[in-house]
Protein backbone atom coordinates (compact mmCIF):
# COMPACT_ATOMS: atom_id res chain seq x y z
CA UNK A 1 0.00 0.00 0.00
CA UNK A 2 1.68 3.34 -1.30
CA UNK A 3 0.10 5.97 1.23
CA UNK A 4 1.59 9.28 0.99
CA UNK A 5 0.77 12.85 2.37
CA UNK A 6 1.10 16.34 0.46
CA UNK A 7 4.97 16.40 1.05
CA UNK A 8 5.73 12.53 0.40
CA UNK A 9 7.27 12.78 4.52
CA UNK A 10 6.41 10.29 6.59
CA UNK A 11 3.32 11.69 8.67
CA UNK A 12 1.50 10.79 11.91
CA UNK A 13 -1.49 8.97 9.94
CA UNK A 14 1.62 5.90 9.30
CA UNK A 15 0.93 5.34 13.05
CA UNK A 16 -0.55 1.55 13.38
CA UNK A 17 0.54 1.09 9.87
CA UNK A 18 1.87 -3.00 10.41
CA UNK A 19 4.17 -4.08 8.06
CA UNK A 20 3.82 -6.92 6.15
CA UNK A 21 4.31 -10.31 8.74
CA UNK A 22 7.87 -12.46 7.75
CA UNK A 23 9.39 -15.61 7.89
CA UNK A 24 12.82 -16.45 7.80
CA UNK A 25 14.90 -19.27 8.55
CA UNK A 26 17.58 -19.24 10.93
CA UNK A 27 20.53 -22.00 10.41
CA UNK A 28 22.97 -23.02 12.64
CA UNK A 29 25.55 -21.74 9.97
CA UNK A 30 23.95 -17.92 10.15
CA UNK A 31 24.18 -18.07 14.31
CA UNK A 32 27.38 -19.23 14.37
CA UNK A 33 28.45 -16.65 11.38
CA UNK A 34 26.92 -13.79 13.06
CA UNK A 35 28.50 -14.74 16.80
CA UNK A 36 32.38 -15.07 14.87
CA UNK A 37 32.05 -11.68 12.89
CA UNK A 38 30.99 -10.02 17.19
CA UNK A 39 34.73 -11.65 17.63
CA UNK A 40 33.83 -14.78 19.70
CA UNK A 41 32.97 -17.93 17.33
CA UNK A 42 31.63 -19.19 21.11
CA UNK A 43 29.24 -16.78 21.60
CA UNK A 44 26.09 -18.65 22.19
CA UNK A 45 22.57 -16.98 21.61
CA UNK A 46 24.07 -13.41 20.82
CA UNK A 47 21.79 -10.65 22.48
CA UNK A 48 21.53 -8.87 19.30
CA UNK A 49 20.72 -11.44 16.66
CA UNK A 50 17.29 -10.67 16.42
CA UNK A 51 18.38 -8.14 14.22
CA UNK A 52 18.71 -10.54 10.93
CA UNK A 53 15.13 -10.11 11.16
CA UNK A 54 14.71 -6.69 11.84
CA UNK A 55 14.17 -3.48 9.61
CA UNK A 56 17.59 -3.08 8.33
CA UNK A 57 17.56 -6.65 6.80
CA UNK A 58 13.84 -6.64 5.57
CA UNK A 59 14.03 -4.97 1.91
CA UNK A 60 9.86 -5.21 1.94
CA UNK A 61 9.85 -2.89 5.28
CA UNK A 62 12.62 -1.06 4.19
CA UNK A 63 10.61 -0.66 0.57
CA UNK A 64 6.77 0.13 2.63
CA UNK A 65 9.09 2.88 4.80
CA UNK A 66 10.13 4.48 1.57
CA UNK A 67 6.93 4.52 0.37
CA UNK A 68 5.30 6.03 3.19
CA UNK A 69 8.07 9.07 2.62
CA UNK A 70 10.99 7.53 5.00
CA UNK A 71 14.03 6.52 2.53
CA UNK A 72 17.10 4.43 3.36
CA UNK A 73 19.20 7.07 2.83
CA UNK A 74 17.75 9.50 5.09
CA UNK A 75 17.65 7.40 7.51
CA UNK A 76 20.19 6.46 11.08
CA UNK A 77 19.35 4.20 13.42
CA UNK A 78 18.50 6.02 16.74
CA UNK A 79 17.16 3.25 19.60
CA UNK A 80 17.26 -0.24 19.99
CA UNK A 81 15.38 -2.43 22.62
CA UNK A 82 15.17 -5.94 23.18
CA UNK A 83 13.05 -7.72 25.88
CA UNK A 84 14.18 -11.93 25.80
CA UNK A 85 11.79 -14.72 26.48
CA UNK A 86 13.12 -17.33 25.01
CA UNK A 87 16.49 -18.06 22.96
CA UNK A 88 16.23 -17.17 18.92
CA UNK A 89 17.11 -21.09 17.84
CA UNK A 90 17.62 -22.11 14.41
CA UNK A 91 14.41 -22.90 12.79
CA UNK A 92 11.97 -20.88 11.84
CA UNK A 93 11.23 -17.01 13.13
CA UNK A 94 8.17 -15.44 12.34
CA UNK A 95 9.17 -11.28 12.58
CA UNK A 96 6.15 -9.00 12.88
CA UNK A 97 6.61 -4.92 12.88
CA UNK A 98 3.96 -2.09 13.45
CA UNK A 99 4.87 1.49 13.43
CA UNK A 100 3.64 2.58 17.00
CA UNK A 101 5.02 6.40 17.24
CA UNK A 102 5.71 8.55 14.15
CA UNK A 103 6.85 12.07 16.07
CA UNK A 104 8.40 15.40 14.46
CA UNK A 105 11.32 17.16 16.39
CA UNK A 106 13.83 20.30 15.51
CA UNK A 107 17.49 18.87 16.24
CA UNK A 108 20.17 21.02 15.94
CA UNK A 109 20.96 19.30 12.47
CA UNK A 110 17.10 20.25 11.60
CA UNK A 111 13.70 18.76 11.15
CA UNK A 112 13.89 15.06 11.74
CA UNK A 113 10.89 12.28 12.29
CA UNK A 114 11.55 9.89 14.84
CA UNK A 115 9.72 6.41 13.66
CA UNK A 116 9.37 3.83 16.41
CA UNK A 117 8.86 -0.14 14.84
CA UNK A 118 7.46 -2.72 17.59
CA UNK A 119 8.66 -5.96 16.42
CA UNK A 120 7.68 -9.92 17.64
CA UNK A 121 9.76 -12.22 16.67
CA UNK A 122 8.67 -15.91 17.02
CA UNK A 123 9.19 -19.13 16.33
CA UNK A 124 7.18 -21.38 14.07
CA UNK A 125 5.04 -23.08 16.94
CA UNK A 126 4.01 -19.30 17.19
CA UNK A 127 6.13 -18.89 20.26
CA UNK A 128 7.32 -15.26 21.19
CA UNK A 129 10.65 -15.82 21.92
CA UNK A 130 11.88 -11.53 21.35
CA UNK A 131 10.21 -8.48 21.64
CA UNK A 132 11.97 -5.49 20.03
CA UNK A 133 11.35 -1.47 19.21
CA UNK A 134 13.47 0.38 16.92
CA UNK A 135 13.75 4.22 16.81
CA UNK A 136 14.50 5.44 13.62
CA UNK A 137 16.16 9.28 12.96
CA UNK A 138 14.40 10.14 9.58
CA UNK A 139 16.43 13.37 8.49
CA UNK A 140 13.58 15.31 6.32
CA UNK B 1 27.11 -8.52 41.88
CA UNK B 2 26.90 -5.33 43.95
CA UNK B 3 25.42 -1.55 43.26
CA UNK B 4 28.22 0.21 41.11
CA UNK B 5 30.06 -2.55 40.74
CA UNK B 6 31.56 -2.21 36.97
CA UNK B 7 31.28 -5.13 34.17
CA UNK B 8 34.88 -6.51 32.96
CA UNK B 9 35.44 -3.94 30.19
CA UNK B 10 35.77 -5.10 26.25
CA UNK B 11 38.19 -3.97 23.71
CA UNK B 12 37.28 -4.27 20.46
CA UNK B 13 39.18 -4.88 17.29
CA UNK B 14 39.42 -1.54 14.89
CA UNK B 15 36.46 -0.91 12.95
CA UNK B 16 37.66 -1.93 9.17
CA UNK B 17 36.28 -1.83 5.58
CA UNK B 18 36.43 -5.67 6.20
CA UNK B 19 34.70 -5.81 9.16
CA UNK B 20 31.68 -4.03 7.65
CA UNK B 21 31.15 -5.75 4.98
CA UNK B 22 31.62 -8.83 6.79
CA UNK B 23 28.89 -7.64 9.49
CA UNK B 24 26.44 -6.29 6.58
CA UNK B 25 27.08 -9.97 4.90
CA UNK B 26 25.87 -11.77 8.74
CA UNK B 27 23.42 -9.31 9.63
CA UNK B 28 21.91 -9.38 6.15
CA UNK B 29 21.87 -5.18 6.52
CA UNK B 30 23.51 -4.18 3.24
CA UNK B 31 22.90 -0.54 3.88
CA UNK B 32 25.97 1.31 1.61
CA UNK B 33 26.27 3.69 3.90
CA UNK B 34 28.24 0.77 5.57
CA UNK B 35 30.09 -0.56 3.04
CA UNK B 36 30.58 2.50 0.60
CA UNK B 37 32.28 5.79 0.67
CA UNK B 38 30.72 7.84 -1.64
CA UNK B 39 26.83 6.55 -0.39
CA UNK B 40 28.49 7.58 3.05
CA UNK B 41 29.99 10.91 1.72
CA UNK B 42 26.71 11.91 0.45
CA UNK B 43 24.93 11.96 3.54
CA UNK B 44 27.38 13.92 4.94
CA UNK B 45 30.21 11.48 6.99
CA UNK B 46 33.68 11.31 6.44
CA UNK B 47 33.81 7.95 4.89
CA UNK B 48 31.65 4.74 5.72
CA UNK B 49 30.35 4.33 9.53
CA UNK B 50 29.97 1.32 11.15
CA UNK B 51 26.64 -0.35 11.70
CA UNK B 52 25.05 0.88 15.43
CA UNK B 53 24.58 -2.85 15.71
CA UNK B 54 27.56 -3.85 15.18
CA UNK B 55 28.44 -1.80 18.06
CA UNK B 56 25.58 -2.95 19.90
CA UNK B 57 26.23 -6.29 19.28
CA UNK B 58 30.17 -6.16 20.75
CA UNK B 59 28.35 -4.39 23.85
CA UNK B 60 25.83 -7.82 23.97
CA UNK B 61 28.68 -10.03 23.63
CA UNK B 62 30.45 -7.51 26.75
CA UNK B 63 27.27 -8.50 29.00
CA UNK B 64 27.68 -11.99 28.02
CA UNK B 65 31.39 -12.22 28.86
CA UNK B 66 30.84 -10.16 31.82
CA UNK B 67 27.60 -12.08 33.54
CA UNK B 68 28.35 -15.65 32.73
CA UNK B 69 25.56 -17.44 33.53
CA UNK B 70 22.94 -14.71 33.94
CA UNK B 71 19.90 -14.42 31.52
CA UNK B 72 19.69 -11.19 30.04
CA UNK B 73 15.60 -10.52 30.59
CA UNK B 74 16.10 -6.70 28.39
CA UNK B 75 18.86 -4.94 26.86
CA UNK B 76 18.06 -1.03 25.56
CA UNK B 77 20.84 1.28 23.49
CA UNK B 78 20.50 5.06 22.16
CA UNK B 79 23.29 5.49 19.42
CA UNK B 80 24.60 8.65 20.55
CA UNK B 81 27.39 9.51 17.55
CA UNK B 82 28.79 7.34 14.54
CA UNK B 83 31.73 5.20 14.74
CA UNK B 84 33.81 5.40 12.39
CA UNK B 85 36.70 3.47 10.48
CA UNK B 86 40.01 3.21 12.64
CA UNK B 87 37.82 3.34 16.03
CA UNK B 88 38.69 1.25 18.56
CA UNK B 89 35.39 0.61 20.94
CA UNK B 90 35.87 -0.26 24.41
CA UNK B 91 32.44 -1.54 26.03
CA UNK B 92 32.31 -1.17 29.84
CA UNK B 93 28.79 -1.05 32.07
CA UNK B 94 27.95 -0.59 35.88
CA UNK B 95 25.29 -2.60 37.94
CA UNK B 96 23.20 0.10 39.34
CA UNK B 97 19.74 -1.40 40.97
CA UNK B 98 19.39 -5.02 42.23
CA UNK B 99 15.94 -6.38 43.07
CA UNK B 100 16.74 -10.10 44.17
CA UNK B 101 17.72 -12.25 41.60
CA UNK B 102 17.26 -9.34 39.26
CA UNK B 103 20.21 -7.07 38.21
CA UNK B 104 20.04 -3.27 36.76
CA UNK B 105 22.65 -1.98 34.73
CA UNK B 106 24.08 0.80 32.52
CA UNK B 107 26.28 -0.19 29.58
CA UNK B 108 28.43 1.80 27.03
CA UNK B 109 30.89 2.09 24.06
CA UNK B 110 33.25 4.77 23.57
CA UNK B 111 36.43 5.52 21.40
CA UNK B 112 39.95 6.01 22.45
CA UNK B 113 39.55 9.53 22.37
CA UNK B 114 36.37 8.88 24.92
CA UNK B 115 33.95 9.42 22.28
CA UNK B 116 30.47 8.08 23.94
CA UNK B 117 29.10 6.05 21.23
CA UNK B 118 26.68 4.19 22.53
CA UNK B 119 24.59 4.42 25.95
CA UNK B 120 22.31 1.82 27.33
CA UNK B 121 20.65 0.16 30.18
CA UNK B 122 20.29 -3.57 30.76
CA UNK B 123 18.37 -5.73 33.22
CA UNK B 124 19.46 -9.52 33.94
CA UNK B 125 18.56 -12.07 36.55
CA UNK B 126 20.89 -14.14 38.02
Amino acid sequence: MVARNENHRIHHMHQGTILPSTAYTLTEERLQAFATVLGDSELRDPPTVATCFGVWANPAWLNALRDMGAPLEQMLHGEEEYRYHQPLRPGTIIAEATITDVREKIAQSGPLTLLTLTLRFSDGAGLLCVEGRTVIVVKR
Amino acid sequence: MHIGETLTALTCPPITRELLRAYAEASGDHNPLHTDSATAQAAGQPDVIAHGMLVMGFVGRMLRLALPGAQLRRFGVRFRAPTYLGDELTCGGRITAREGDLLHGEVWATAANGDLKLAGTFEASL
